[in-house]
């Protein structure tokens, strides 16, 4: 691999598993959740 | 305004967003990207491909979850009555009848490719493919010969119809006890498969595997390697926004259905940006990590270039990687078996997606119970689901998969995002999307909906149109730097060429068995778009019976 290819598939996956993380953890804490659970 | 009698509900908020990820996430996510990633620019593909899923992906999503939990209030689990909710004009409804007809059509090949995976996923556990080679297993399911318009296979029709059955089993379960079931277990086992596969496939070195003659690093690479002169080429991005469109499952009227069976005040935009980011994982990390690096660790970058050029992964799929399992040793039948079976599971969860707005349909306007309901979906799609199995897959296979599964799906989205913007009204859009929100969507996103996401898509369908062969960027290079256009020619995957059989061209010095098989397809290619029609007539007639029955009984809902 390439520097610059580890470089953009690094950033790449930083940001998708960051915001599905971030949105599951959102999901997880609303109060919605639990009171549908 | 007054609720369905029966309205079923969502048992779970988590089981909600499992469901919109596991039909967002397909075979598509598996076998599609990747290609598409490394024929369009390697890692520089990630560019137009994140713009597009920030000013395509995302909003539209936000809308189709909008426009479901407002059309549910009203009774409407289905797209000819969320729309009609909306829109107000009798055309609306009959628009809807794309989010009908085309989960109907789809539903009748894609249920085809989700038995391929349940029987290859069987057979590479019994370690079938220690003896028998991909290619002729394939041929032996599907009886597919060159040159032959008939392909009936009885035991490929028998797992095809025993696949219906198990779909049309689930959804007779309803939303909580079956599709959320299927959802919350298959989506996870789904990712725990592809993260078994991707590591155990990077972990393939040249030194000590004999078979292997590459690092899957050279595979990743070629995926990852950003070449930036792409960047320049506006069919990269196209591509980009095609891949979005398609692998968010946008333009199907299934995300509608489910958001329907919201309450009034649950929240759209966290659900609908976690069942987008969740596409995007299973998209992106794992399938980007599967596919290409095993290939070419074992066959070489050159060959695996030359096999994913035409954009699709799916021949490398199903007819070369069981093979490439063999050189796992005792681990291989596992293999096999977590590679289709993962593509089983993002493809009973998408299909289960497909039958629920049918029966969603059935049971609001005609009361059908929901066992009746999964009936009269399995009864509709038999029909259209022979032809499928029974006849070469140039014919209905292929054109369902154009017209219903690539072209309807761009023009519902053009209509929904016209609708909702332009129609009903951005501002109220933004309010009704934003009641009960748990995440606050950037103000930004209101003007992306209003001007970029129409505009967007209205220049994909007009370029899918009016598609020529040469390319795009050629004819925008003549504007730009004044060198000659090519001579105009309908490309073959464009609407115009598909309709003229541009695909299908008569080579020079064609036997005369080749010429009859050339002139069998493009007859069958017509019957089978009458048999399209004549859906999409029956079932705005059911549209036209049902708001006729609405009137008559003093329930015609709108807000």
């Amino acid at each position: 691999m390439t520097p610059l290819a580890w470089v953009f598939m690094l950033s790449v996956w930083t940001l998708i598993i960051g915001c599905t993380i971030y949105c599951f953890w959102k999901l997880m804490s609303s109060k919605s959740l639990e009171s549908d659970d | 305004m007054s609720e369905s009698p029966k309205r079923e509900q969502w048992a779970s908020r988590i089981g909600l967003v499992l469901a919109m990820a596991g039909n967002a996430v397909g075979l598509g996510n598996f076998l599609r990207f990747p290609a598409q990633a490394a024929k369009n620019g390697g890692g520089a593909f990630l560019i137009p491909y994140i713009v597009a899923f920030i000013v395509l992906g995302l909003p539209l999503m936000w809308i189709e979850w909008t426009m479901g939990r407002f059309g549910g209030q009203y009774g409407h689990h289905s797209t000819p009555g969320i729309f009609d909710s909306m829109g107000r004009r009798k055309f609306w409804k009959y628009f809807g009848v794309f989010g009908l007809w085309a989960n109907l059509i789809i539903a009748a090949y894609y249920l085809y490719i989700e038995s391929w995976c349940m029987a290859y996923a069987g057979f590479s556990l019994m370690n079938g493919f220690a003896e028998t080679a991909p290619k002729d297993f394939f041929a032996k399911l599907t009886g597919d010969t060159p040159n032959e318009i008939w392909a009936i296979s009885s035991w490929g029709m028998a797992i095809f119809a025993v696949c219906i059955a198990i779909n049309v089993g689930i959804l007779s379960r309803g939303l909580a006890k079956g599709i959320e079931i299927v959802s919350k277990i298959g989506m996870p086992l789904l990712i725990v498969f592809a993260a078994i596969l991707a590591i155990r496939g990077l972990m393939i070195s040249p030194a000590t595997d004999s078979h292997a003659v590459e690092s899957p690093m050279v595979g990743l690479n070629f995926v990852w390697e950003p070449k930036f002169d792409s960047l320049t080429n506006p069919a990269v991005w196209l591509a980009a926004a095609g891949q979005i469109f398609f692998t968010l499952s946008i333009g199907m009227g299934s995300m509608h259905c489910y958001s329907s069976y919201l309450r009034k005040d649950d929240d759209v935009t966290l659900n609908g940006a976690s069942g987008a980011w969740t596409n995007e994982l299973c998209e992106v990390v794992l399938g980007g990590t599967i596919l290409l690096p095993i290939a070419v660790a074992y066959l070489g970058l050159v060959a695996v270039q030359e096999m994913v050029a035409g954009g699709s992964g799916f021949g490398l799929g199903f007819m070369v990687f069981p093979k490439l399992f063999n050189y796992w040793g005792s681990f291989a039948p596992v293999a096999g078996f977590l590679w289709f079976g993962l593509l089983f599971f993002a493809a009973i969860t998408s299909s289960l997606a497909m039958g629920q707005p049918i029966m969603a349909f059935l049971q609001d306007e005609f009361k059908f119970s929901r066992e009746k309901s999964a009936l009269a979906f399995g009864a509709m799609l038999l029909p259209l689901a022979l032809p499928v199995a029974m006849l070469h897959s140039q014919s209905f296979f292929d054109e369902f998969d154009y017209w219903a599964g690539t072209f309807s799906l761009v023009v519902m989205a053009v209509g929904e995002a016209v609708l909702f913007a332009w129609i009903y009204g951005v501002d109220r859009g933004w309010n009704e999307m934003m009641r009960g929100a748990d995440l606050k969507v950037p103000r930004v996103f209101y003007w992306i909906m209003k001007y970029v996401t129409p505009t967007f898509l209205i220049v994909i369908l007009v370029t899918s149109i009016f598609k020529p062969q040469a390319g795009w960027e050629k004819y925008v290079a003549s504007v730009t730097s004044g060198t000659a256009a090519p001579k105009w020619e309908w490309a073959d995957d464009g609407m115009i060429g598909k309709l003229l059989h541009k695909d299908l061209p008569l080579k020079e010095g064609a036997t005369p068995k080749e010429i009859a098989f050339n002139q069998n397809l493009k007859l069958v290619r017509t019957v089978d778009r009458g048999a399209m029609l004549a859906a999409f007539a029956g079932f705005a007639i059911l549209v036209s019976i049902a708001w006729r029955k609405r009137e008559a009984e003093g329930r015609n809902i709108s807000p």
